[in-house]
């Protein structure tokens, strides 16, 4: 490392990606102290940017939506990555735990059930 | 038949078996049979390692190819002994209360005395109880003996065609959901839910069928509600996890949506293993009043629910608000008590926000930033007007690349260089927009508006203040740009901040 190279934490913090898992073990603490200056948010654009989503979600066209719904619908609007990554079979099972009746009619979901047998 | 089938692959070594034989013989004769009556055809492993015992001199097991002479033989691998299958299926259904002399032994014991194996085997054959349960076997297999089965090939089948169709449901919702679109319609036939379903069911017929149906199509808005909250959960819990055991930092905001109720935001920043920067939005929740206790009460409540504690957090940031962050009472305040080291930081876009706005208070550019906002006025309001404007910036030919007015921005300080920059931009066009305007009749107060709009476009003071403003906004805009970005971490935020202290020199 020469000196000058580094003028701010951002070119720390790329520096510090480029290193290996051993070689971050070694230096532990100087990773737990670039984790407490990147933690801090510089403005609260994350809470303005959800507004932004709400209003897409809660127009006047839907402004009688539950809290709950609304609520969940932002959260599947926002985190598009990890909604797509849902397992359904998980969620398919989750709901029909819920009730016996569910169980009657669905039994058990397995990956094969994506496709339909016949 | 599943269980014994995967005890019959590890064969138990024969010692413990006959150790454990008396024991299970005495307590559940035959139980693997009985109790699984939907069993279509005996047990009769091939491959299997029967057990050895001891006859007088002699060591005897059961011998696989008896199978072949005794097609009925059930093979028990549990207590190594054999039973009739089709005895023990009629007696199973009370087909046998006729037969005299019913073998016990066959039917429900289990027989296992393998030096007379073949004798009663032979005799077992051409009993009564043997003859008039293979009469039932044969006779009245369709109506009776197969209607169990055969109505549970059935269930299973709906059961499989069940869960395809729910499994398309989640898949339509989990697309609705994630697109943000309407899933409610003017009737339910309407919706964008069973439109989407509709759309489907051409790919997979089954699906119509489904739709068809009056009841239990797990459509209905409860349903819809429940299947959302299982996903949100889901990716809430996703997203828990990999927070979890690292430092992080609360992000709270309130706003007002359309039905006129408070929501607070609550976002969370964290650090991945890979010293990567994310900021998650966590929820909204509807707050009963903006208080600083209520506020905390909200935020706390939510990390317990999420199993975050509060000795992890770092950092916090909100807007200006005295309720976040008042002194004594705030909600930075509050959640300092609890944990000390949560740094509480003003949002840098607000204070910015703040800042320009001291910056600009001075009577030239507040003139100027009246008589835009009052241009802006006369031509966004008026879709007249605002295509007079086309019109005539089409006739003069020049600065086609230039777009129309746009509006300034009403809530934010630091968007407003390229409101200015139009303005500048279509000078020549909007001077002109005036002299028609005016020529044309006109009602009182919108002629007095454009009359002084005129005469402040004349002015040298109007002109100067405006490039003066874009110049001053084009750098507060730019550093508001990269304020927001999310790598953006206070430190840095102070670093490029200071840069932008600059705006200074020009006032």
């Amino acid at each position: 490392m020469k000196e000058g190279e580094f003028t701010c934490l951002d070119d720390i913090q790329a520096k510090m990606k480029t290193f290996s898992e051993a070689e971050k073990s070694m230096i532990s603490e100087i990773i737990t102290i670039c984790n407490l200056l990147l933690v801090n948010p510089a403005t609260s654009a994350p809470g303005e940017r959800s507004f932004s989503s709400a209003r897409r979600l809660k127009t006047w066209l839907r402004s009688t939506m539950t809290q709950t719904r609304f609520s969940n619908l932002t959260i599947l609007n926002t985190h598009k990555q990890r909604t797509d990554n849902l397992c359904l079979i998980d969620i398919a099972n989750e709901f029909t735990a819920l009730n016996d009746n569910r169980r009657k009619n669905f039994g058990t979901f397995k990956e094969s059930d994506f496709k339909i047998s016949g | 038949m599943q269980t014994t089938k995967s005890t019959a692959e590890q064969p138990r070594s024969p010692t413990v078996h006959i150790q454990q034989l008396e024991a299970e013989h005495s307590a559940s004769p035959g139980q693997s049979l009985t109790d699984n009556l939907h069993i279509t055809e005996p047990f009769q492993p091939t491959n299997f390692n029967f057990p050895k015992k001891t006859f007088g001199k002699q060591n005897r097991s059961f011998q696989s190819k008896w199978f072949n002479d005794f097609p009925w033989l059930h093979y028990n691998e549990q207590s190594d002994s054999v039973l009739c299958f089709i005895c023990t299926q009629q007696n199973e259904k009370l087909n046998l209360r006729a037969a005299r002399n019913k073998e016990w032994v066959f039917i429900s014991q289990g027989f296992s005395n393998w030096k007379k194996a073949l004798v009663r085997f032979k005799e077992h054959q051409v009993s009564e109880c043997h003859k008039l349960a293979m009469e039932y076997q044969i006779s009245i297999p369709n109506t009776c003996g197969n209607v169990i089965q055969m109505s549970n090939d059935a269930a299973k089948k709906t059961m499989a065609t069940n869960r395809f169709c729910l499994l398309k449901i989640i898949e339509c919702l989990q697309y609705l959901a994630r697109q943000a679109m309407l899933m409610q319609g003017d009737t339910d036939e309407e919706s964008n839910f069973i439109q989407l379903l509709k759309l489907r069911e051409k790919d997979q017929p089954v699906l119509l069928k489904w739709l068809e149906r009056k009841d239990d199509r797990y459509t209905s808005h409860e349903i819809q509600n429940e299947i959302i909250s299982i996903m949100a959960n889901n990716v809430i819990r996703d997203l828990v996890a990999d927070i979890r055991g690292g430092f992080f930092a609360i992000i709270a905001d309130e706003y007002t949506d359309v039905s006129n109720k408070e929501q607070l935001t609550i976002c969370i920043r964290w650090i991945d293993k890979g010293l990567e920067v994310h900021e998650d939005f966590l929820g909204f929740f509807n707050i009963p009043d903006t208080g600083a206790e209520t506020i905390v009460s909200v935020i706390k409540a939510v990390l317990l629910k999420l199993q975050l504690s509060l000795a992890y957090c770092r950092g916090q940031c909100y807007d200006g608000a005295s309720n976040m962050l008042g002194h004594k009472t705030g909600v930075a305040k509050r959640i300092q008590d609890v944990q000390p080291k949560a740094h509480p930081t003003h949002c840098h876009g607000h204070s910015l926000s703040l800042r320009v706005k001291d910056t600009v208070n001075c009577e030239l550019l507040l003139n100027t930033m009246d008589t835009a906002k009052e241009i802006v006025t006369l031509i966004k309001f008026s879709p007249k007007r605002e295509r007079l404007l086309g019109d005539i910036k089409e006739n003069l030919d020049e600065e086609h690349a230039a777009g129309g007015i746009i509006t300034l921005c009403p809530t934010r300080w630091t968007v407003r260089a390229s409101c200015f920059q139009r303005i500048i931009d279509n000078y020549s066009a909007l001077l002109q927009e005036w002299i028609v305007c005016l020529d044309q009749k006109l009602q009182a107060d919108v002629r007095g508006r454009v009359i002084g709009c005129k005469a402040q476009m004349n002015t040298s003071d109007f002109f100067f203040g405006l490039n003066l403003g874009e110049r001053l906004f084009s750098h507060t805009d730019n550093l508001s740009k990269t304020l927001q970005k999310t790598k953006m971490s206070a430190v840095s935020g102070q670093r490029v901040a200071n840069e932008g202290r600059r705006i200074h020199l020009f006032r």
